[in-house]
């Protein structure tokens, strides 16, 4: 089984969907950046051209380069997807978090697809096992997760999630194919919030067991305290500013009610009433610090 | 004038292999609280930095408290600070070193006359302090780490992915200065349930509960 990818289907052209693809354009592979619409796709092509004319003036890439990326990326709509002449080594889908919109294209990309293309979500919440629902048990040897870290061009982790029937072979050959493209891979089975979303659920949620209440000279003294002692580059409290509040409430809730309620996730009320109160960090102006322009 | 210092210390900190091949002579082993009954202990700072949990930690201060009039600061990483701090009101200041830091900075709270007799013996083995305003239960930086380190135990009990994996994924996908599982093995694991335990003592909340595949490294039956 050759785990060798030249040629890639994005669908999706959100944020993580156009990181992915930029990341595999400047990898050297083909890809094809796809949504339902076809003008999001190609606003998506050209956000990201636009992206690397600012990495030519960084001195990140030189102009040729950036031609041969340019070349390699193209953008359409699903409805132009065509598994007949030119199939994809591989899809990756990252479309909204909707198990049932998922499910429909991955069942319409199974019926146009060839047995060899890899199809992979990059799903942070639905179980991989869900999702492989939608195609044939052939096709669940070759259905597994690929998530992908924002920014994508930039975070260097990719998770591979391995499915119900994903084929151990796939997994060694995705992780070396990865590896190759300097990524880090980590394979990981299918459990909520994988790897990342789950492991690093304390360190938001012990922080607001310190603080216990809304005290912003705690909440500076413990990113202080994380930052100095502990080498991170952020605090939790200035990281959940970034990511938004209400972002990192939902993961909590999710990964808290995948694990049936288990007092190890359990969301604190300080985040609650952050959201209820309309204090989602950065994006708002207000989170837990204040935010000026 | 020179600071003349006293460090209590026990085998299984991480500064231990450090300061034994230094060649310091103000350097003690502890192995027990009734240890310090050699000692003449007349050191301008006394500086405790014994990996103790609760019973050993309390026996020792409680000696110390005995045994010199000297101040004293005492490693609290893996009690309830805030507690012993109010109970032993004696001593002089806590600080927060059982758990590895990458940067070698460690939480420290002291009264502001003995702050200068830290910083001090802190720069005399090559560490800084960072000071703060509570200790509550394990400082700030042991309690967040535990529960992260913790869950990565979780993880791997359960086989959600290898110990290579777990850790190139916290380091790469959220920037962690180390991965969990080699944060543990930098600080020694038996502290890490430590501290869990105390959390659990003094809480009583179940989000504390040690992960077995934890306890395993440094298995006790007390």
């Amino acid at each position: 089984m050759d785990g060798t990818i030249k040629y890639a289907l994005v669908i999706g052209a959100g944020t993580m969907g156009k990181g992915i693809a930029q990341w595999l354009a400047q990898s050297g592979v083909r890809v094809s950046l796809c949504d339902l619409r076809g003008e999001v796709a190609t606003d998506a092509q050209k956000d990201i051209e636009l992206s690397w004319q600012k990495l030519i003036q960084r001195k990140k890439f030189t102009q040729e380069q950036v031609d041969e990326m340019g070349e390699r990326l193209n953008a359409c709509a699903v409805s132009d997807i065509d598994g007949t002449d030119d199939a994809p080594d591989l899809i990756i889908e990252a479309i909204i978090e909707s198990v049932e919109a998922k499910n429909k294209l991955f069942a319409d990309l199974d019926a146009s697809m060839p047995e060899k293309t890899i199809f992979a979500s990059n799903t942070s919440s639905i179980p991989i096992a869900r999702l492989a629902l939608a195609v044939t048990p052939k096709r669940r040897e070759r259905f597994l997760g690929l998530h992908f870290f924002n920014p994508a061009p930039i975070m260097k982790l990719v998770e591979i999630i391995k499915g119900p029937g994903t084929k151990s072979e796939l997994l060694s050959h995705l992780y070396l194919w990865f590896q190759s493209k300097e990524k880090k891979p980590a394979i990981c089975s299918d459990s909520p919030g994988f790897i990342v979303n789950r492991v690093a659920r304390n360190f938001y949620g012990e922080a607001f067991r310190v603080i216990r209440h809304e005290h912003p000279g705690k909440v500076k003294a413990i990113d202080e305290v994380m930052k100095k002692c502990g080498g991170f580059k952020m605090g939790p409290f200035e990281l959940m500013d970034l990511i938004g509040i209400d972002v990192n409430y939902d993961v909590t809730q999710s990964v808290w009610k995948d694990f049936f309620l288990e007092p190890r996730f359990a969301p604190h009320p300080l985040q609650r009433k952050m959201v209820e109160s309309g204090r989602l960090g950065k994006k708002t102006k207000q989170g837990f610090y204040h935010h000026d322009d | 004038m020179t600071t003349k210092l006293r460090i209590l210390i026990s085998r299984d900190h991480h500064f231990f292999p450090i300061l034994e091949n230094s060649g310091r002579s103000d350097v003690t082993i502890l192995s027990r609280g009734a240890d310090i009954e050699r000692l003449e202990l007349k050191e301008d700072l006394i500086l405790d930095l014994t990996a103790w949990g609760r019973e050993k930690k309390s026996d020792l201060l409680e000696r110390l408290c005995e045994s010199t009039t000297k101040p004293v600061i005492s490693d609290l990483s893996l009690v309830w600070g805030e507690a012993f701090l109010k109970r032993y009101s004696f001593i002089a200041g806590a600080v927060a070193t059982v758990f590895h830091s990458p940067t070698a900075t460690y939480e420290a709270y002291v009264r502001p006359e003995h702050k200068s007799l830290l910083e001090t013996a802190f720069e005399s083995f090559g560490i800084s302090m960072h000071l703060v305003e509570e200790v509550g239960i394990g400082f700030t930086f042991p309690r967040i780490s535990s529960m992260v380190i913790n869950e990565a135990y979780f993880a791997l009990e359960e086989g959600l992915a290898t110990t290579e994996d777990i850790d190139t994924a916290m380091k790469f996908g959220v920037n962690y200065p180390l991965g969990p599982l080699d944060w543990a093995q930098r600080t020694g694991s038996q502290h890490i349930a430590t501290l869990l335990d105390e959390l659990y003592s003094v809480t009583g909340d179940p989000r504390y509960r040690a992960c077995p595949r934890l306890r395993l490294e440094h298995p006790t039956f007390s």
